[in-house]
């Protein structure tokens, strides 16, 4: 598992963390929690936001290793959404490189 | 009234009073923050967008705008929950329900703003719409075709290339003439 630093609290927390030379940036705050579709949608159902986390840093770094070129934020981009399935829950996210840092703007749990 | 982009600028780097900097900011200092974000002379991130929900939350802004505030929060650490959930696109939803950008905007919105947890009867209901309006829309006919055929929801392939609802919008020209 790896180490997970934070920075604010409650919607506003974000985690960071730094494998393979590449920092990633989770907006923790406005993902580990449960979205407009209900309470199936929180991350919670696939486990503790460490191990959701630490899954889709997994996620992100296969995609990168297969040559997937992530999008950078700039007005006419979109973020990539992905899925990874984590304890048996599909986990969809939102993924993007900001200022060289991968950032997950958003995930969700699907029902 | 603020008048100086630098003024606000600055308080939004210390991040000391920058909301009451953006709030007693004038339009145009406003216009000015997000024209040059656009052009990538200043951070999108913060500054940008920012002076981009200072303009939204004044009241009646071109339809684009908003959907421009909906897709930078898709990304921003600094949107709200409120704006990463789509408060800014519901805002052009009932502004302008069928113009085509915004219906492009509510399909790709994930979760769905509409708070239906059956993603594929809300996709299904968003492209009957558009196919309605626009019966010969390539983009909801391939949509209507991939629904037809599977039990899911769209494919994440699909969603991922979507065209970007914004694709074609001259923002310098529409913000100039706004002015």
């Amino acid at each position: 598992m790896r180490i997970f630093t934070t920075k604010g609290t409650g919607t506003n927390l974000e985690r960071f963390t730094t494998d393979a030379g590449i920092d990633y940036q989770f907006n923790t705050g406005h993902a580990y929690r449960e979205h407009r579709t209900g309470p199936d949608s929180h991350p919670q159902r696939a486990g503790t936001v460490d191990i959701v986390e630490d899954s889709i840093v997994d996620d992100i770094q296969q995609l990168i290793a297969s040559g997937v070129m992530l999008p950078e934020l700039k007005p006419a981009s979109k973020p990539l959404v992905q899925i990874v399935t984590v304890n048996s829950v599909n986990i969809v996210y939102r993924v993007g490189t900001v200022g060289g840092v991968v950032r997950i703007s958003d995930y969700w749990a699907l029902p | 009234m603020i008048t100086s982009v630098k003024e606000v600028l600055d308080a939004i780097d210390q991040e000391k009073g920058h909301i009451e900097q953006l709030s007693s900011a004038s339009k145009d200092v406003l216009i000015t923050i997000v024209l040059d974000a656009l052009a990538e002379q200043i951070s999108i991130e913060n500054a940008g967008y920012l002076a981009l929900r200072e303009l939204c939350d004044r009241g009646k802004v071109p339809i684009e705008l908003l959907l421009l505030a909906h897709l930078l929060a898709q990304w921003v650490s600094c949107a709200t929950i409120e704006e990463l959930d789509g408060s800014f696109l519901a805002r052009a939803r009932e502004l302008a329900p069928d113009n085509l950008r915004v219906l492009y905007a509510v399909l790709e919105k994930q979760p769905n703003i509409e708070g239906d947890r059956n993603q594929r009867a809300f996709e299904q209901r968003i492209i009957d719409r558009i196919l309605k309006l626009y019966p010969a829309d390539p983009i909801a006919t391939e949509a209507s075709a991939i629904l037809a055929n599977s039990d899911e929801s769209l494919p994440l392939d699909f969603i991922n290339g979507l065209p970007n609802p914004l694709e074609g919008v001259d923002f310098t020209e529409l913000l100039e003439s706004w002015i």
